[in-house]
């Protein structure tokens, strides 16, 4: 174990798309996974206001290229429409069956 | 401009070949800002920037990128982990992995804030120590060993952000369940006798901890994180300056070949990789020490709310906490059984546990564990309880730990905006068959 190694096997394929479709997805798809998982916008549930903070962020403190103009709305209503507060994250692996925290039942009714 | 589905068959083709085309393509005319500004941007972003910072990976990453998935990544030396993130990897550990008493390298979680060093040998590597002493030090892992005593303890280290997936409004960062949380048998020399040999300066008030990881953006004048303690902390006998865990060279992933333990703090303040220790005389401004990372309101406030940057306070002690590590969560217990044994680990940040209740019934009654005392002084603790159903059905199983302040596990913890430390009571599903 010299070196710290991680396996990266893309499954091209199969890939697990970002939902919705248009320029707004393709361009969180590069700007955010420039640098990032994917994973760690799909695992985010917050208001249009709030991803707008997260955007301002990320080009002040993270390195982010900045957005053009012209296409940031587009961008915030993407994600403000797929990852909006009431997007309940389950996390990139999916929801656990019975993560035992929060106020959810452990076993949803069928 | 090629719909998606063409641009991830265009790099299955030439990953190279595709990163041209496909941004060579994002020059029409509709979109002349976007290309000037952004679309030129991403290339330099995808294709110059960051090949260095994606360097174990093939060229034409986008592919990767647009797969979002994380069922795939295989992390060497890991097992059982749900891989929350792989860019930068965190991966948390399910409950029932953690029944060991001292939990395996292989299911220690990993929170990750940058890219790790690709170099982890413990050859070569140098830590300083510097800033408000009266005489800095230069010392290889080997000078460690040889000037100070080796010591090992076992310790609790839990990422502050651990359960943030159980808040509602939800909390932006990686959406850890239970499992940010480990216990392992560590063993280095007291950062005390190492700040001691330093000799600190009147003015020593705060560490500064540096790692050798590296900004995700490639930006090599960025830094992703450097957290550091108040000295009294620093000074406690159980912070330790680490190159094993559990008998074993560090996991590369948790911090080889050297890192800071500061059980029962945030699990930041445990520095991985460590290169430097820097004492200041204020409190540290590093990356991710201001408000709101690692931060909470000083005042309870309302789910979803606001919170200006002047009301928050640096977390310090972690809170009272316990999981229930045996039985998983969804059995069924054989028919004709309505007896089950049940054990599991409590802690609480720089206090002890003593008592740990279980229920049954939602709450409404409790039993009381048999509650072990920790080998050392900040390890988790041992607890265990039997239980007995009444009846077939649907029961859940709740654990709540008291500290030695009379603190307990609330059902429902309080609400922050970074989402940190949900010290929720733990709770598992069982099923009794007849």
């Amino acid at each position: 174990m010299a070196c710290a190694a991680i396996l990266l096997l893309p499954r091209v394929t199969a890939a697990q798309d970002l939902p919705g479709d248009g320029e707004a997805k393709w361009i969180v798809e590069a700007w955010c996974g420039a640098c990032h998982s994917l994973a760690m916008v799909t695992q985010q549930g917050m208001s249009r206001r709030r991803w707008d903070e997260t955007l301002v962020w990320m080009v002040e403190k993270q390195g982010m290229q900045e957005l053009p103009d012209d296409t940031r709305e587009t961008v915030l209503d993407y994600l403000a429409e797929h990852f909006g507060e009431d997007h309940r994250p389950g996390g990139a692996a999916g929801p656990p069956p019975s993560m035992g925290i929060g106020v959810q039942p452990l076993f949803p009714p069928r | 401009m090629p719909k998606d589905r063409g641009l991830r068959e265009l790099y299955e083709q030439d990953p190279i070949v595709a990163d041209e085309i496909v941004f060579g393509r994002r020059t029409g005319p509709d979109r002349r800002g976007f290309l000037k500004g952004a679309g030129l941007a991403a290339m330099g972003t995808v294709l110059g920037a960051g090949i260095p910072f994606h360097r174990s990976m093939p060229a034409g990453l986008i592919p990767a990128a647009l797969a979002d998935s994380t069922d795939d990544v295989v992390i060497e030396g890991k097992t059982g982990l749900r891989v929350l993130n792989d860019r930068p990897v965190n991966a948390e550990t399910p409950a029932h992995l953690l029944d060991d008493d001292v939990t395996p390298v292989a299911h220690y979680y990993i929170r990750n804030n940058g890219v790790p060093p690709d170099n982890t040998r413990a050859e070569g590597w140098r830590l300083t120590v510097d800033g408000e002493v009266h005489q800095a030090l230069n010392l290889t892992i080997g000078d460690l060993a040889d000037r100070f005593e080796v010591v090992t303890l076992r310790l609790q280290h839990e990422c502050g952000g651990n359960g943030r997936a159980g808040f509602n409004p939800p909390a932006s960062g990686n959406q850890w369940t239970t499992g940010a949380i480990g216990n392992a048998a560590w063993t280095g020399v007291r950062m005390r006798d190492v700040l001691d040999a330093a000799g600190l300066k009147d003015s020593a008030l705060y560490t500064a901890h540096h790692g050798a990881d590296t900004h995700l953006s490639g930006d090599p004048a960025k830094v992703p994180i450097s957290r550091g303690v108040p000295m009294w902390k620093a000074m406690d006998p159980h912070t330790l300056i680490a190159w094993q865990m559990n008998g074993q060279d560090i996991h590369p992933m948790n911090g080889a070949p050297l890192r800071i333990l500061c059980p029962g703090w945030p699990g930041s303040t445990s520095q991985k990789w460590l290169t430097r220790i820097q004492v200041r005389d204020v409190v540290h401004d590093g990356t991710k020490m201001t408000a709101p990372s690692y931060s909470v309101p000083y005042h309870s406030v309302q789910p979803g709310a606001e919170v200006a940057k002047a009301d928050f306070k640096i977390i310090e002690s972690m809170p009272v906490k316990s999981l229930i590590t045996y039985p998983r969560s969804g059995m069924t217990l054989p028919e004709g059984h309505r007896a089950l044994r049940l054990r599991g680990h409590a802690w609480s940040g720089d206090d002890t546990v003593t008592a740990v209740d279980v229920s049954h019934d939602f709450g409404a009654t409790w039993t009381r564990a048999t509650l072990s005392a920790p080998p050392n002084p900040y390890s988790w603790q041992r607890w265990e309880a039997e239980l007995s159903f009444p009846t077939r059905g649907y029961y859940e199983i709740w654990a709540r730990a008291t500290n030695g302040r009379g603190r307990q596990q609330p059902f429902i913890p309080p609400w922050n905006p970074k989402g940190y430390l949900n010290n929720a009571m733990h709770r598992i599903a069982v099923m009794v068959a007849a």
